[in-house]
């Protein structure tokens, strides 16, 4: 959430987030840039979407986002991201329906602006605050969170000490920091939307929902994974038992020379790694460019924003690890089957063929 | 002769095992993900309806502004409702113009309609938010007359009345509102059509399909859970290609290397009678029955993965909301891409099959 800014979420104390803090921090010389910010989660057209009601100028310079039709400002504004535009085919002047964030609400928007950016912020949909505390139900003088752009994090944080805000602030080179509050319960930022229980749902339940709904994407993914997983192995086992099966007469030979079990795991080690290291190398690659030559036109929107192909170094060497893995240990079973004969049986061919059965032995029945 | 066509067809060799297994972990990946999936939908389908969503909006189609419900039904659904017709317009006050949505609500209690407000056939009322803004951006107060521009129809020295004295917590304070009558009258089609139906307690089941509704979530969270999830469930099933063509990419090779190395035994089948038509099915058989049975060996592996999967979750500190059912339709479709994967892919090599020996006295011996 916070980019290359710090972001101010409510701590569990009183709330603090409001239009005070925000102007004081506004005021200081440290804060370069200020975003109070409001973040709803709604609907459009059934589709999820997220709406964040903000000051457009402080928003968009911090994003270093680019206009792209339409006005940025006014009392009354929405404003698209550039991938949601294109994804609900909206332009300026277009009006759209809009469910309530976390109480029951009915609003229409009208798009009076696109804009681009990098970040998540270009699948949103940017709102004035009087309609994002419309939308979510929070009170007039209460924002969701705060982000702000400074060379300076130690003089936000005394700020914030000295304001005696109950808050946790987190961002570039500062892990959560937990000022006049315990450490959340949840990091996620939908619990700290949600902790007051809003919505007339009871305190922490829609919180707590929410949560475990985000806990089990991850458990839903990590199966997908698991089964993917499973599948790669044994088409992997399978590959390599058929490649050994020509060498298992190699194998009874080396050891009727002297070769030693211990030898042999280590020379199989030897020349599966390469291959596996290639493999898992070459497949991830290729994933990732056809990833990237699918898009735009496949584009893989979850929860409302589209996931960005990129190459993401820690999954991409853990991707080589598994197959180097499965790789190794399909080896050795295999190797493991051809020890357990003797070296003369290794050597002696046998034909692979099926058992003859008599075609009319077949036909008759 | 169809006995003998299924007991060369169920006559599998080693090849063709490995191959129905390797179709099973194909669609073991299938049925587990999908299973995943459905059981997240349910779990969040589950928390979903445990939290008070308040009123329940029903549209046809999925954007309410673009939806048209016909009035004459309107006194077929049973219980009290409002009907909305909502739509963009301009009006022209104070020496502005804004954009502004004109409202009309129609009350339904037991089958009759009142429009008890505004009383006046050409009143226009301005809610207090849209006068608040009108006196904003003309430092005057709001004036008795205004022009309304509408389906492309201006209305000109409308009289504006106060704010509506009961308002729904659904609506914002920034709608102006005119009799349904005004909307009819200035367009027949679009302003006689109504946008939605507001109720507090749901619509039966029966009365949604039969209208063709669809309900939108007024509390927006709920709605973009729901989205997200179905959004996720979406991008799953076109796995189900990826599967389909992994499937008969299998078949195709292990048939065509079954009909390589069964050319004599083709031979000999022709020899006995066997015409070309006959040969092929016996192939095309083989290619169904190793696809069929690998599918539903890959669906109770899947089910099995996802299950362990979920249950082992928390034990990983993933509590979840991911509840399984009895994944039928995820079968199906397993089933029905095994099936076509494998007719289409066992097309060449039973052809292949059967041309093979083009006459009964090619055979060499």
């Amino acid at each position: 959430m916070a980019g290359d800014a710090y972001a101010i979420t409510q701590g569990t104390g009183p709330l603090s987030i409001n239009v005070s803090m925000a102007r004081n921090i506004t005021a200081s010389g440290w804060a370069n840039t200020t975003s109070p910010e409001i973040l709803g989660l709604t609907t459009l057209a059934g589709e999820p979407v997220v709406v964040r009601a903000v000051d457009p100028d402080a928003f968009l310079r911090l994003e270093n986002a680019v206009p792209l039709t339409g006005s940025m400002g006014g009392s009354e504004f929405a404003l698209a991201g550039e991938n949601l535009a294109l994804r609900f085919g909206l332009a300026a002047g277009d009006t759209v329906t809009v469910a309530g964030a976390y109480a029951p609400r009915l609003a229409f928007l009208r798009i009076t602006g696109t804009f681009r950016t990098d970040s998540a912020a270009n699948d949103e949909l940017l709102v004035d605050f009087g309609m994002g505390r419309f939308l979510t139900g929070i009170g007039p003088l209460n924002y969701h969170s705060i982000r702000v752009r400074t060379s300076d994090p130690a003089a936000l944080v005394r700020f914030l000490d000295g304001f005696q805000a109950s808050v946790h602030v987190s961002g570039p080179g500062l892990v959560r920091m937990d000022i006049h509050s315990d450490p959340p319960s949840d990091e996620r930022l939908a619990n700290a939307i949600l902790r007051t229980g809003l919505g007339g749902a009871p305190r922490d339940y829609l919180a707590t929902a929410v949560g475990e709904a985000t806990t089990s994407v991850r458990v839903v993914a990590y199966g997908i994974a698991v089964l993917l997983g499973i599948l790669v192995a044994f088409g992997v086992h399978a590959v390599q038992a058929r490649s050994f099966a020509d060498r298992i007469s190699t194998v009874g030979i080396l050891r009727a020379v002297g070769a030693s079990n211990a030898w042999m795991r280590r020379r199989l080690l030897l020349e599966t790694m390469p291959f596996s290291l290639l493999a898992g190398f070459t497949g991830g690659i290729l994933g990732f460019f056809a990833g990237r030559f699918l898009q735009p036109d496949v584009n893989l929107v979850v929860f409302g924003h589209q996931v960005p192909i990129s190459l993401d170094v820690v999954t991409f060497v853990l991707i080589l690890l598994v197959i180097v893995a499965i790789s190794m240990g399909s080896a050795f079973v295999l190797l493991r089957g051809t020890l357990r004969l003797r070296p003369t049986e290794s050597i002696r061919e046998t034909i692979a063929v099926e058992p003859p059965r008599s075609l009319e032995a077949i036909l008759r029945g | 002769m169809p006995r003998p066509v299924l007991r060369l067809a169920t006559r599998f060799t080693r090849r063709t095992r490995t191959t129905a297994w390797a179709i099973a972990f194909a669609c073991m990946v299938l049925v587990g993900t999908l299973s995943l999936a459905d059981g997240f939908a349910n779990g969040i389908g589950s928390v979903a309806d445990r939290i008070g969503s308040g009123p329940s909006i029903y549209i046809r189609g999925r954007e309410l502004l673009a939806s048209e419900i016909d009035p004459g039904l309107l006194s077929e659904i049973p219980g009290d409702f409002l009907a909305l017709r909502a739509h963009p317009g301009d009006l022209e006050i104070n020496n502005e113009s804004l954009p502004i949505i004109v409202v009309a609500v129609v009350n339904y209690r037991t089958g009759n309609a009142t429009n008890s407000f505004p009383v006046g056939a050409r009143d226009l009322s301005l809610d207090a938010g849209l006068r608040e803004r009108i006196l904003e951006m003309s430092e005057r107060p709001v004036e008795n007359s205004g022009n309304l521009s509408l389906f492309g129809i201006r209305l000109t020295n409308l009289p504006i009345v106060p704010p509506p004295p009961t308002r729904s917590p659904l609506f914002p304070d920034t709608w102006a509102y005119v009799r349904a009558d005004l909307l009819v009258g200035m367009d027949l089609v679009h302003g006689g059509s109504v946008q939605a139906i507001l109720t507090n307690a749901s619509l039966d089941a029966s009365t949604v399909s039969r209208f063709a509704l669809t309900r939108i979530d007024a509390v927006g969270a709920v709605g973009f859970v729901r989205g997200g999830v179905a959004q996720i469930q979406g991008t799953l099933r076109l796995l189900a290609l990826v599967i389909g063509l992994v499937i008969a990419l299998l078949v195709y090779a292990a048939m065509s290397l079954e009909v390589h190395a069964r050319a004599r035994e083709i031979a000999t089948l022709r020899s006995l009678g066997a015409t070309p038509g006959r040969v092929a099915a016996v192939y095309e058989a083989q290619a169904v029955l190793i696809s069929l049975v690998g599918a539903i060996l890959g669906t109770a592996l899947g089910i099995v993965v996802a299950h362990a999967v979920v249950s082992f979750a928390p034990l990983f500190g993933f509590p979840n909301l991911v509840i399984l059912a009895p994944p039928l339709e995820a079968i199906e479709l397993t089933l029905s891409v095994a099936l076509v994967a494998a007719v289409f892919a066992g097309l060449v090599p039973s052809r292949r099959a059967a041309v093979l020996v083009r006459s009964k006295g090619a055979i060499r011996s």
